[in-house]
């Protein structure tokens, strides 16, 4: 056991047994495999060296390169009866604060973009007697992920379900995964006020959420739907920390000209008349894009872009805001 | 229906009203005895309001934010330039209604007639019904959980008064979920010409894709097409193209020939289309000539081909 000021051992599932996670057989309730899990309550209270600050619907922490990938078990054939990408784009994070552990859980059920972007598709999810181990993309264990991406047979599967079984599966995505010791679980949710958002809050209360980061893009017609979200957020008690105003503006990479291609502004604005910090726009940048694609680490490779500097100035702003939100 | 269960198996499951979460359920005996496997007798009052509609076509994608809303408005502007075409636009985006926004209209409200709700008018030949019209405030959220926004989508497709409609064009939200299996399952007695698919040239969007085009195929919905939105970008200035969402697996095209749907066309990013949307004008009055608004119409008579072809097969098919 660690002493006071000291980092937990890691190697946390040494000398355990793992057993892998049945893939998900769509059309039907996912259920554990036979190994229940030991501890049901992997987030467990802060202590004086494990820090928990759960945020909602933000950046994701930057990747750091592929792993081997393991062949996916066939266990059954599946029975499949607003922004885009960019609400899970990279943050730097572990490069601000190389000790930071950080964990992403993807709640877009029908559409889990997490794994892609950061190269981790056809990776399998393991069980451990502590629950299911989520997957890690370094040595380090410095980001865990956790998405339905991971967990389906085919990648090209649609994920075709109402509400409850949603929420079901989400509820043990906060319950039954083994995080362990975390300072951030970033969740990525999917657009909307509906059952994901909903049953997210719910298994997320009892660990006292940091708050919620809302994305936007800049035409009005973006900023009109976000208007909503913050009214869910206020209703449901999640506190905003604030606003990003995401695809602002694209400089020409052959004359340099910066064109507002979907307008300008509007997230700033948004913030203002809601009362919520705008905590910067971010600029549109192809490169970003292609490494989200290829599932390339954009903030080792293109340190000097915009984006790079926005993207940064986000995170340290997260940062450095997180002690005042802590109770 | 009141409150379910968060692991409710479903009306309809073999486990309705007998599975262990049934149990504490305020609707378990209802499940039980098996009243949630017999048919919705709203299908066949859906059907039978459906009959003055010709042409019915779903917009689908698999991701948020690849220009869904924008592409259904404009479709609906396109198509209804014919004065003799009467067109409907219905929104089924419970969470995020853009359409009102997008086609000028907000503010206004529904009414209600003898005959049912009233759509709201853009043009003569153009109503536009979504739950934004029902709203009283722009900041108003819907949180609603699946049952509910089946509820409302069963009354937008039974009971406004859509008249004698040529097309019909439903915009969607996101993904694989409750409005989408409604939608389906409501209009499944009244025949869907076929859905069309809209996305970015990304991969992480294609991936979306693939997932709603087996959807599709599951549920047995013809697949009219896939639009590549956001295209490329012609800069105002030096006028060279570039790919600010760049296709890294080949782009939409690829995509369409490895899973054998047609490929309907791809629209270039162009600034003027989100000023248009934010101001709630149609960008073809906006700007005739741009390549964006060659691709629109390019795409819109394909969609209106595919129409005409397919109520000339039914014909024969009822007349042999």
């Amino acid at each position: 056991m660690a002493g006071p000021g000291q980092r937990p051992r890691r190697g946390r599932f040494l000398n355990t047994v793992v057993f892998r996670v049945p893939r998900i057989r769509c059309g039907r309730a996912w259920k554990p495999g036979r190994h229940q899990a030991h501890h049901p309550g992997p987030l467990r209270k802060r202590g004086r060296w494990e820090k928990h600050h759960l945020h909602g619907a933000g950046p994701g922490p930057a990747p750091c390169g592929q792993e081997g990938e393991r062949p996916a078990p066939h266990w059954a054939e599946p029975q499949a009866a607003t922004c885009i990408p960019a609400e899970a784009w990279r943050c730097p994070w572990p490069r601000l604060c190389p000790s930071l552990q950080v964990g992403i859980l993807d709640v877009d059920l029908c559409g889990p973009s997490i794994p892609r972007m950061f190269g981790a598709q056809g990776r399998a999810v393991h069980q451990c007697d502590r629950g299911w181990a989520p997957v890690f993309l370094d040595r380090e264990q410095s980001i865990s992920l956790m998405s339905v991406g991971f967990l389906l047979e085919k990648p090209d599967e649609a994920v075709v379900w109402r509400g409850p079984k949603k929420n079901a599966l989400i509820k043990q995505f906060v319950s039954d995964v083994a995080w362990g010791e975390l300072d951030y679980l970033v969740v990525d949710t999917p657009p909307g006020t509906s059952d994901e958002h909903m049953a997210t809050i719910e298994a997320l209360r009892p660990y006292q959420p940091l708050g919620a980061l809302v994305v936007t893009t800049p035409q009005a017609v973006s900023v009109g739907d976000v208007r909503r979200e913050l009214t869910f957020c206020r209703k449901t008690g999640v506190r905003v920390m604030g606003v990003v105003e995401n695809m602002s503006g694209f400089t020409c990479p052959h004359c340099t000209e910066c064109t507002s291609v979907f307008s300008r502004g509007g997230g700033e604005e948004l913030a203002r008349l809601a009362g919520v910090p705008f905590l910067g726009s971010v600029p549109l940048d192809p490169e970003l894009m292609r490494s989200l694609e290829e599932g390339h680490d954009f903030i080792r490779e293109f340190p000097g872009s915009p984006t790079f500097a926005a993207l940064t100035s986000i995170a340290r702003k997260i940062l450095d805001a997180t002690p005042t939100y802590l109770p | 229906m009141e409150e379910v269960p968060h692991d409710c198996p479903g009306a309809d499951s073999a486990q309705a009203g007998r599975g262990t979460s049934c149990q504490g359920c305020p609707n378990q005996r209802l499940c039980a005895s098996g009243a949630g496997a017999t048919p919705d007798p709203a299908i066949e009052e859906i059907k039978e309001k459906m009959k003055t509609v010709k042409h019915k076509i779903l917009v689908l994608s698999g991701k948020g934010g690849v220009g869904k809303s924008t592409f259904s408005a404009h479709l609906a502007h396109g198509l209804a330039e014919d004065e003799n075409t009467q067109i409907a636009l219905l929104d089924i985006d419970i969470c995020g209604p853009s359409i009102p926004k997008i086609m000028g209209l907000e503010g206004e409200q529904v009414h209600q007639s003898g005959s049912g709700w009233s759509p709201v008018y853009v043009e003569d030949n153009l109503g536009v019904m979504s739950v934004g019209f029902l709203l009283s405030s722009p900041d108003d959220a819907v949180i609603w959980r699946g049952p509910k926004k089946n509820g409302m989508i069963k009354q937008f497709l039974r009971d406004v008064d859509w008249g004698e409609v040529d097309y019909l064009i439903v915009d969607t939200p996101p993904g694989t979920s409750d409005e989408h299996l409604s939608v389906v399952q409501y209009l499944a007695a009244a025949r869907i010409d076929g859905a069309v698919i809209i996305t970015t040239p990304q991969e992480v969007s294609l991936q979306d894709v693939r997932k709603e085009i087996n959807f599709c195929r599951k549920v047995k919905l013809p697949i009219i097409g896939v639009v590549e939105n956001m295209s490329g970008f012609i800069c105002p200035k030096c006028k060279k193209e570039s790919q600010i969402f760049p296709p890294t697996t080949g782009g939409a095209e690829l995509m369409c020939q490895d899973l054998e749907v047609p490929l309907l066309g791809r629209v270039p990013l162009d600034p003027l289309i989100g000023k248009n949307c934010d101001k709630g004008q149609s960008f073809f009055i906006d700007a005739p000539d741009s390549p964006a608004t060659l691709a629109y119409r390019s795409i819109i008579q394909r969609i209106q081909e595919f129409c005409d072809l397919r109520q000339s097969e039914e014909e024969n098919l009822i007349n042999s």
